[in-house]
């Protein structure tokens, strides 16, 4: 599958230019950047509802779709919503049992009308009908919207589950970048017209043999400076609300934590293995 | 053949029962005890006259009026269901060509058709049979037949009008501007056929099926032309 020097804009607004990329199988992309950069654009115009656009896609057709604001026929039970979608891409629709599998829809709810379904499990639908294709691409735009936290768990690990049975490719994004971290295998930041890859795995947590590791702190933190009077910290960086910490030789996490606890600084949480949401601020800058 | 009845059975299903049994009694039942309680309180002065004038006024109103709105009313909601849920917009990512899409909403909204059809013949048979007494009736049974053969003929001759307002429902974004498109041209049309004998409006093939000089015949050309561009505009539109 591959996007071949993709242009594309809204009237004199440039979206995106001379855009090139390869996509492999059973790899999941996340796509990511501010609102109205072209996340969902980019989407569209795989999935072939935007058919406007200079350059060329290869190798993608009638991709699986979680496209946001589409819903399903409310008057049609879940499962009868998914047979239609099978008879009008010319699929067996037997499969539709498998896909709520993957996504964990009861078969007692199934058959219920789709107006009864609660926001999570029409997300799962959503979810479920996009992995009905024969396209080795599955796109999906916002999944983890509006969901709640066993809902997002119960979706990740359907996703996973599936590129790792099917070596089918899925592309999704999301501004949850906390949600899609442990699950992407390449980041594409959409900036400047184009997709930045973000390579995660060659950022050492060592280094020289001391530990980096990543804190973050409450939106409104700014007690910044005092982190200076730390004696496990040999050096820091603050990006947005995380701060990257270079320990001292001496320092541990656990020594951290108590320095910070006993001089009453607020902290979220720690990362060993740099948080996306850290080399997006950093790419964003 | 299964995933086509299948595909169709669901096209069915994708409509609440109680909408479609709300349209289909407004626009059969209600029409004729509107006509019955408006008699009722006219019943002297109907005292003799030709039965005829009713049951032609009422086969008439179907044919300039009842039998269009029904088709609009019906056609708009159809589409609605798509639109609800952005389901148009979602389907052009695996939908390449409408056409089946088109034909099976048409198939619903003319197999509805031919039930008010079916239910109007009834209710007409009951409004003769309640007045025959006090009118002049002649050959009651004559006259059934000849009402409900003009019925049909008017059923028939708006199939393309099916076609036509589907066409428009699914290219007007606003469900209210397809309306106001559908009145206008139905308002319009009356007058045009009447004084021209031109069957180029396919709000009023159920006029110009009735008229002398016309007839069904009339409209098999350009009402096959109105299908025909209506599903190739609609195509068309909806691939854009």
């Amino acid at each position: 599958m591959k996007i071949n020097n993709l242009s594309f804009g809204y009237g004199n607004t440039l979206i995106f230019e001379d855009v090139t990329i390869e996509l492999a199988a059973g790899k999941i992309y996340g796509l990511i950047g501010p609102n109205g950069v072209g996340k969902t654009t980019l989407l569209s115009i795989l999935a072939g509802i935007q058919r406007k656009y200079g350059g060329s896609v290869e190798g993608i057709d009638k991709p699986g779709l979680l496209l946001q604001n589409t819903s399903f026929y409310d008057n049609l039970t879940g499962a009868e919503n998914l047979r239609l979608v099978c008879y009008e891409k010319g699929i067996d629709p037997r499969r539709v049992e498998e896909a709520l599998r993957w996504v964990a829809i009861p078969p007692d709810l199934s058959v219920q009308k789709f107006s009864t379904y609660s926001q999570g499990y029409r997300q799962r639908l959503g979810i479920a009908r996009s992995l009905l294709t024969d396209s080795p691409l599955v796109l999906l735009d916002e999944p983890f919207t509006a969901v709640d936290v066993d809902t997002i768990g119960a979706l990740k690990k359907a996703i996973v589950q599936y590129v790792s049975e099917t070596n089918r490719t899925i592309m999704l994004s999301s501004h949850q970048l906390r949600e899609i971290e442990d699950i992407l295998d390449l980041t594409l930041l959409v900036k400047d017209h184009t997709l930045i890859p973000l390579q995660t795995a060659n950022l050492s947590t060592h280094l020289e043999g001391r530990q980096r590791i990543y804190v973050t702190f409450p939106p409104d933190f700014e007690a910044l400076d005092r982190l200076d009077a730390c004696p496990y910290i040999q050096d820091f960086r603050a990006i947005s609300q995380i701060v990257m910490i270079q320990m001292r030789q001496e320092g541990t996490v656990s020594l951290l934590v108590d320095w910070l606890e006993s001089h009453r600084i607020e902290w979220r949480r720690i990362d060993r293995n740099m948080p996306l949401e850290f080399l997006y601020a950093t790419h964003s800058a | 053949m299964n995933a086509a009845l299948s595909k169709l059975y669901l096209e069915f299903r994708k409509l609440k029962i109680s909408l479609l049994v709300f349209i289909c009694i407004g626009f059969s039942a209600v029409p004729f005890l509107i006509t019955e309680v408006f008699l009722y309180f006219y019943r002297d002065e109907l005292m003799g006259q030709p039965l005829a004038v009713i049951t032609g006024n009422n086969v008439g109103s179907w044919s300039a009026l009842l039998y269009p709105l029904f088709i609009i009313v019906l056609a708009q909601s159809i589409v609605e269901v798509e639109r609800k849920g952005n389901l148009l917009h979602y389907a052009r990512s695996y939908r390449r060509h409408w056409m089946g899409l088109i034909t099976r909403k048409a198939l619903v909204i003319f197999s509805l058709l031919l039930t008010v059809t079916f239910l109007n013949i009834a209710f007409h048979a009951l409004l003769i049979y309640s007045l025959k007494e006090r009118m002049v009736a002649g050959d009651v049974s004559e006259l059934m037949r000849a009402d409900s053969q003009d019925f049909i003929r008017i059923t028939v001759a708006l199939i393309p009008l099916v076609f036509f307002h589907l066409m428009l429902a699914l290219l007007i974004q606003k469900s209210g501007i397809g309306y106001l498109v559908g009145m206008l041209l139905l308002v319009t049309g009356i007058p045009i056929i009447n004084l021209t004998d031109l069957p180029i409006n396919p709000y009023s093939f159920g006029i110009a099926s009735l008229k002398p000089g016309l007839g069904l015949h009339s409209i098999v050309l350009p009402g096959a032309v109105v299908i025909l561009l209506s599903l190739v505009v609609a195509d068309w539109g909806l691939k854009r």
